[in-house]
């Protein structure tokens, strides 16, 4: 399988498989490095969450001593101070949250976080106490004891102005009573133990009370009894407050007590586990880690070994199964690709019969390509030849089309005049068919005005016959005149002569009347017959003036038929001319192809081969039975040699 | 037609030396005839005609010339022929016949007066026997003229006595109060100038 494999496919794999070792190689030294620094990496972690530990231990102890601070003192400094070391308190706190991940150190972290957070709204609630106690004993205890003294002294010293020694003696009772409850308040307020407070509320409420009553029994005087009343009203003022102060202290004693005094020991337990955890991790840690880190520098160098005798084997393979395709030496190879390059084919290879690879292949192309060489040869003659024939025959061609085109030009010629007369035609059609028609109205016309002649005629004749009337008249009165003259004897002789005159001018003119009488009928009758001709002429010119139009319609349509033969004929002497023109770019294309016939002879030219030298090639073989790259430079005076009686072959063609 | 007119008119100037007689010639019936210029009056053209009733066929009727009422006899019917149609051209020709010592008008309708022919006495020859279409009492004589013969009517017989009595009787019965035609035969000279 790996035999048949490609040499760049065969030596890919070989350095694949190399390439394999060494990423190996690479992988183990890489895990084994990144599994050290990771155990390095948690050591590390472990060591950081246990100084956080420690750190937030002796925060929490400084908290609860400045804690303890400010309950003793009550001053505003420990609270400060107190303020400001539990916010580094809670900043590590905070760091440690975020650091520490484990399970169970988280949770003790998160522990630790919500028992600061108790104990510093407990601290707040205590210092609220503090405050609220300070303002009870400095606005109402302190105001009220004060008031209640002066009261007592101003009624006592008023008593005894007016010489009041009962009032006096029990003002001097209640106010010793009152000094001693105020004093018992002090001690509690210092000590905040309950049994002053018990004491205080005894001689307050009780032992002042009870003497309030005896003198109040004794006093009778207005500004005393105002002062009293002023003394009873500070009394349970006074009392109120010290009921107040009572309670406070003592919440404030029992949130110190039951939170504060718990809280601060709790988070300091949780520390002190959370820093336990942390040591025991490490002492499990820190011996895997230097184990594992062992056992990888064994296994790196286990590896690395392995690579490197690997690499040795497929070297030495690969290097047979490339050199084996090849046949032969490639610079043996290149001087034969060289020369066949070069154009010669008379090639003699050594021990043909146990050549392999790209030799044996080379050997295979040099006799095709002398085969080949030689067919291409007389192809090219032949084409030579054919394309002569072309040329003349597309000579030719082009020619007769030449001609053809000047016919059809001349074709286009006559077409056009035939176009012109033809649209002649019909523009002396259309005008021949108004004349037609204006002669069809003149006609018309004419029989109208022929009409009117023959009734002027007829009027002519009417009057003629009147003058012919007045020459028979007249005839008859020279008849009468000659009968008168007649009558006369030989007196009227003469006047018979002019009657006779007289009767011949009448007779003259009554014949010519009647002759012209008689032309004028005749006139009429041939005026009447040119009347119903030029009447009947009328119809047979609109019948004329229709075929014109017909005709014109005619000449039309000729025309339009002659311009699509026009059109026709432009179509064809452009294609005619295209042809002449194609039929000389064919003449052209054989000239150039008999060009590049002739081309290819010569390039064909280019091999040297000799069917003699054939003869040479065959045997070479055998009789260099050992194949000896050396012996291929002792063959090339023979390469050399051999184009000259090739040349002498091409100038044969 | 014309021609023997201007044949005619050059026997007026040539004439003289022969004894002729001038003659009217007119056309009735289609026939030519003639009669002596000198037994014309006048000739009138047709008018107002009126007809007399209980007279003879060729009576035409009467006519009113210059006042005196003339009796008008169809020659046509006269002779023998159809009457004539009235046309324009038809004319009365008027003549005079003397009956019992009176001198009588009477009008001949014809259907066209001709012409005055002057015909010399050698020319004219007796009417034959026989040969023509009316009474030979009617024809005086036959005159020829250039190879054509006339009929010269006999006017005195074609106008009867009996007619001529008649005639009168009509001029009478039309005219009571009427003295005498000589007062008529002065006045035919101014007869055309009045037409």
């Amino acid at each position: 399988m790996f035999k048949n494999m490609k040499v760049s496919a065969q030596i890919s794999l070989g350095y694949a498989i190399v390439a394999v070792l060494l990423l190996t190689v690479s992988i183990v030294s890489y895990r084994g490095l990144t599994s050290a620094v990771d155990g390095f990496d948690s050591y590390r972690e472990l060591a950081r969450d246990s100084n956080l530990a420690g750190r937030v231990q002796a925060n929490m102890l400084l908290v609860r001593l400045y804690a303890k601070d400010y309950i003793i003192k009550g001053t505003d400094e420990s609270i400060k101070s107190f303020k400001g070391r539990f916010d580094t308190l809670s900043g590590l706190v905070k760091d440690a949250e975020k650091e520490i991940q484990k399970p169970e150190r988280a949770e003790k972290v998160r522990l630790i976080s919500n028992e600061i957070a108790h104990y510093d709204r407990t601290f707040d609630e205590v210092i609220e106490f503090m405050n609220e106690r300070n303002r009870v004993v400095s606005e109402e205890l302190n105001t009220n004891g004060l008031a209640m003294r002066k009261a007592m002294t101003a009624l006592i010293e008023s008593a005894y102005k007016d010489g009041d020694p009962d009032a006096a003696y029990y003002g001097g009772r209640v106010q010793e009573s009152l000094l001693l409850a105020r004093l018992y308040v002090a001690r509690y307020l210092t000590t905040n133990a309950q049994e002053d407070a018990d004491r205080a509320q005894t001689e307050l409420n009780e032992n002042t009370a009870k003497r309030v009553e005896e003198l109040d029994a004794q006093v009778e005087n207005p500004a005393r009894r105002r002062l009293l009343s002023e003394f009873r009203t500070a009394q349970q003022n006074y009392a109120k407050a010290l009921t107040d102060i009572n309670r406070i202290i003592t919440e404030r004693n029992k949130v110190i007590q039951e939170e504060l005094d718990v809280v601060g020991p709790t988070v300091a337990d949780a520390t002190e586990e959370v820093k336990l955890s942390v040591q025991a991790d490490q002492d499990v840690l820190g011996p895997a880690v230097k184990e594992n880190n062992s056992a990888i520098q064994s296994t790196i160098l286990w590896v690395s070994l392995a690579a490197v005798i690997a690499t040795v084997v497929l070297s030495f393979f690969l290097v047979r199964m490339v050199k084996r395709p090849l046949g032969g030496e490639p610079a043996d190879m290149q001087r034969i690709a060289q020369r066949i390059a070069s154009g010669d084919l008379h090639i003699e290879f050594q021990n043909r019969d146990k050549a392999s690879g790209v030799y044996a292949a080379m050997m295979d192309m040099v006799d095709k390509l002398r085969t080949i060489v030689s067919q291409v040869r007389a192809n090219a003659e032949n084409l030579s030849s054919a394309s002569n024939e072309v040329s003349a025959t597309a000579q030719n061609l082009s020619q007769s089309s030449t001609e053809q085109a000047a016919s059809v030009e001349e074709t286009t010629a006559s077409i056009e005049e035939l176009n012109a007369s033809v649209q002649q035609n019909a523009e002396n059609a259309r005008v021949t068919s108004g004349t037609a028609t204006s002669s069809a109205e003149e006609a018309r016309r004419g029989g109208d005005a022929v009409n009117k002649t023959v009734t002027a005629m007829k009027e002519i004749a009417n009057k003629i016959s009147l003058i012919e009337d007045i020459a028979y008249k007249t005839n008859l009165l020279s008849l009468n005149a000659a009968i008168e003259a007649a009558r006369a004897g030989e007196h009227g002789k003469g006047f018979t002569v002019v009657a006779a005159e007289v009767r011949k001018l009448a007779e003259n003119s009554r014949v010519t009347a009647q002759e012209i009488n008689g032309l004028a009928s005749n006139s009429v009758s041939i005026a009447e017959e040119a009347g119903q001709l030029l009447q009947a002429m009328v119809p047979n010119i609109s019948k004329t003036a229709d075929l014109v139009e017909e005709i014109t319609a005619a000449s039309g349509e000729q025309a339009s038929g002659v311009a699509q033969i026009n059109d026709a004929m432009g179509q064809l002497d452009k294609s005619t001319q295209q042809n002449a023109s194609a039929s000389e770019e064919l003449a052209a294309t054989a000239e150039e192809l008999n060009g590049q016939a002739n081309e290819l002879q010569q390039t064909v030219a280019f091999f040297r081969l000799d069917k003699s030298d054939e003869l040479q090639f065959s045997p070479a073989p055998t009789h260099t039975a050992a194949a000896h790259p050396a012996e291929n430079q002792n063959t090339d005076p023979q390469f050399s040699a051999a184009p000259i009686s090739d040349r002498k072959d091409f100038e044969r063609f | 037609m014309s021609n023997p007119i201007t044949q005619n008119s050059k026997d007026y100037s040539t004439g003289g030396d022969e004894e002729t007689t001038q003659y009217l010639t007119f056309f009735a019936a289609d026939e030519r005839y003639a009669i002596d210029i000198l037994d014309v009056k006048e000739i009138v053209e047709i008018a107002q005609m009126t007809r007399v009733p209980m007279t003879p066929d060729y009576i035409r009727g009467v006519i009113n010339l210059r006042g005196s009422v003339v009796p008008v006899i169809d020659l046509a019917v006269r002779l023998g022929k159809e009457g004539s149609q009235v046309t324009k051209r038809s004319c009365i020709v008027l003549v005079e016949i003397e009956s019992r010592g009176e001198w009588q008008q009477v009008g001949m309708l014809v259907d066209e007066v001709n012409e005055i022919l002057e015909i010399p006495e050698s020319h004219l020859q007796p009417a034959p026997d026989f040969g023509t279409d009316i009474r030979t009492d009617f024809i005086r004589a036959m005159g020829r003229v250039d190879d054509i013969f006339l009929i010269l009517l006999e006017v005195g017989n074609v106008l009867s006595l009996q007619e001529l009595s008649q005639i009168a009787a009509i001029a009478k019965r039309a005219e009571p109060g009427r003295s005498g035609p000589t007062e008529q035969i002065g006045a035919p000279a101014d007869a055309p100038d009045a037409d």
